[in-house]
């Protein structure tokens, strides 16, 4: 009697059982954040339209909001699975070096996602193939060039600019900012760094506070959603008109589309987070099925988005796919 | 009696029977459904050096539940344990140092839970719910904008401590025969169930292993220990790391402390009935003062140990980790009550947690499904758990 029922619950796991359908590639995402944020979603709907297209297995493994402790134990995982490919981010790489190494011995490819490895090129690089994200220094300078560009067909001259840091110490701003400096410094513009908080109405005070002591300066790159936020609600207390002060900004919102369409903003740039999570799967894909890789990075971004483009955006947005 | 509640019987009288069943059943079904990968070194190894932090952090919220008491707050100073110990060594303080100054750190803010516990009367569930957001705020204003301290950024060559070969060797000896002394009072005592009998000689093989294999390959040679690689390094060449060796040895030191030595009675007494434990002359306030002390102790040894594999430390580290274990001791049969536990049914609680983590990640779930298992486990755990205990 128990014996058949041994050997019915076996046979029911069997019929479960993977191996026992036909052999399809999986891959493993293993990143520092996932669902609980939503630009974590767009990457993951990127990531499951990818696998829809190669008929390939894909598993998104993180804790919901933010850890970069469980990082190690799910590619632990992924490892013991017998994963095809992973993809990695790399806020922190000796947290997953020895994981990722061992991973890279086992002959699994791994690809790095959205947050690049900072030490790639030198001689503490990870095992890691190549990079699929934003280039947030060339963001900055893309910025900056937009700024010189409204300006010149308004017939004005940028006198001086600033740049709100929110996040004082963050690599990624910090690469943000040096970009957009760079290309005012070879001009001779000075740029001006003024360290707010993620606190819109202070950081609103703050800039009031900067404007008041520098009146010349008529353009300002704020480097995230919040930030922009506190610059529309210092214009809007001082009842500065549109294109009075030139503004550019990282990141996308509701308020900063609508502020594009209102001639507030020049221009915002994007990672484009749903290529991160749909390329990795397609070169994973590739590179297992034809041996193909790439030379170098591939660049999410900087993406621009200003008034010619907007609207179409703010619907891909509503659908998931920006 | 019928051989069914003669079974039950015996489950009712040891608290972890529950979970070792629990274990088994899920073990099996996991080993039906992916044959090839589960059992595996690499998934097993997967499991347990995921479980050492969380196992060693269960060690503190069982003493606590035992004794009647609730710890919301040890992620929060495992995060501050961890800061306060990576701050420390990238300011050049000496290894040993900045250990001592992280375990400190973890001890005081176990003695403030405590202290606040006994002063105000307050339950300890509004305490540490408190005192868990209160830390949580110094790594997030100490360490500004969701960055991360990182090890590397300030040096490349893991902490070394150079130890003369023959201080280590004596220390050692005497460590031995201290072990084999104590272990032969409590061999020869009385009413010895086998269960204790077991912890011991695998706590001290464990021991007996450290020892030899730390020493006998240099005999008086100075001694070189790689302070990251001690605490969580890989075993050889495998996967297995050495804070699975921690995770066990405190388990089984705690264990034996709590079935064996006054201050276990006491803890038992305090939770099962305080007024009762009172009038026999136990310290009750102390008894619980002491087991938050030890929970913030543990939470700060096990960050370290945390921080040993990872090397580095950021704002949130040990958010939600609370919940975590506490779900994995109650799964091992400890109840929220107090008067009854087991250390070695939190061990199998945890290490069952990893276990469905790891498991659900083989059978291609994501893995976020596997919060909503550890639920549905527990409650199924505590639902058997009270129908055996009926029959004690």
């Amino acid at each position: 009697m128990i014996i058949r029922y041994v050997l019915a619950l076996f046979f029911a796991f069997s019929c479960l059982h993977p191996a026992i359908a036909q052999e399809r590639y999986k891959f493993a995402f293993v990143t520092h954040g996932g669902p609980g944020n939503p630009f974590w979603n767009v990457v993951i709907k990127g990531m499951e339209d990818a696998a829809r297209r190669y008929d390939v297995d894909v598993q998104w493994l993180s804790n919901p909001t933010f850890s970069i402790a469980d990082m190690p134990n799910f590619l632990d995982d992924a490892i013991a699975n017998k994963v095809n490919g992973i993809g990695i981010t790399c806020p922190d790489p000796e947290a997953i070096r020895e994981s990722v190494e061992r991973a890279h011995a086992a002959g699994i490819p791994i690809i790095v996602l959205n947050t690049a490895d900072p030490n790639a090129g030198g001689d503490h690089a990870l095992p890691t193939q190549f990079y699929v994200g934003a280039s947030e220094y060339l963001g900055g300078q893309s910025n900056a060039k937009a700024i010189l560009a409204e300006a010149e067909k308004r017939g004005i001259s940028v006198q001086r600019a600033v740049c709100p840091i929110q996040e004082l110490g963050h690599s990624g701003l910090e690469a943000r900012f040096a970009g957009f400096s760079s290309i005012f410094r070879e001009r001779g513009i000075v740029v001006d760094g003024l360290t707010i908080s993620n606190d819109v109405e202070q950081s609103a005070g703050l800039l009031r506070d900067y404007f008041l002591g520098h009146p010349e300066t008529n353009a300002i790159a704020t480097l995230g959603p919040l930030p922009a936020d506190a610059f529309y609600l210092f214009v809007e207390e001082e009842g500065k008109e549109a294109g009075e002060i030139l503004h550019v900004t990282h990141d996308t919102s509701t308020s900063i589309f609508d502020h594009i369409r209102r001639g507030y903003t020049v221009q915002a740039v994007d990672q484009q987070p749903y290529l991160q999570g749909y390329l990795t799967v397609s070169f994973l894909f590739l590179n297992n099925a034809y041996g193909l890789t790439l030379a170098q990075d591939v660049l999410t971004g900087p993406f621009a988005i200003n008034a010619t483009n907007v609207d179409r955006i703010a619907r891909l947005v509503a659908a998931g796919y920006r | 009696m019928k051989p069914y509640d003669a079974i039950r019987t015996r489950l009712a009288r040891s608290p972890e029977a529950g979970a070792a069943a629990g274990f088994s059943v899920i073990f099996l079904v996991f080993a039906l459904a992916t044959p090839d990968t589960f059992l595996s070194h690499s998934a097993i190894s997967s499991i347990l050096n995921s479980q050492a932090v969380p196992g060693i952090l269960a060690i503190g919220i069982t003493l606590l539940m035992i004794s009647g008491e609730f710890d919301l707050s040890v992620g929060s100073i495992l995060g501050v344990s961890s800061l306060a110990f990576l701050y420390a060594i990238v300011n050049g303080v000496p290894i040993l140092l900045a250990a001592a100054i992280g375990l400190i750190v973890g001890g005081m803010l176990g003695l403030i839970n405590g202290l606040l516990l006994i002063s105000t009367g307050i339950p300890s569930f509004i305490i540490t719910l408190g005192t868990m957001l209160a830390y949580r705020a110094i790594p997030l204003t100490a360490i500004s904008g969701g960055r991360i301290i990182r090890y590397a950024d300030y040096s490349r060559e893991s902490p070394v401590l150079e130890v003369p070969g023959l201080v280590v060797f004596i220390f050692a000896l005497a460590l031995f025969f201290v072990v084999l002394w104590i272990a032969r009072d409590i061999w020869r005592a009385r009413n010895q169930s086998v269960k204790s009998k077991i912890l011991l000689v695998a706590a001290f093989f464990c021991f007996a292993y450290l020892v030899f294999e730390a020493l006998l390959p240099y005999p008086l040679m100075p001694i070189k220990i790689d302070f990251f690689d001690a605490l969580n390094g890989r075993i050889g060449t495998g996967n297995y790391r050495t804070s699975i060796l921690w995770w066990i040895g405190l388990t089984s030191v705690f264990a034996i402390a709590l079935s064996q030595t006054r201050f276990g009675n006491a803890v038992f007494a305090t939770g099962g009935n305080a007024q009762a434990a009172r009038l026999q002359g136990i310290h009750i306030d102390r008894v619980r003062v002491t087991n938050f002390v030890i929970s913030g102790f543990l939470a700060a040894l096990a960050g370290i140990i945390q921080v040993a594999r990872l090397k580095s430390v950021d704002p949130l580290r040990g958010t939600g980790l609370e919940l975590e274990v506490i779900a994995a001791v109650v799964i091992g049969g400890t109840l929220l009550t107090g008067g009854y536990g087991s250390l070695i049914g939190s061990a199998i609680g945890t290490a069952l947690t990893g276990m469905l983590r790891t498991g659900l990640v083989l059978m291609q779930v994501p893995s976020n499904a596997f919060r909503g298992a550890i639920g549905a486990i527990m409650i199924a755990a505590v639902v058997i758990n009270n129908f055996v205990r009926k029959e004690r």
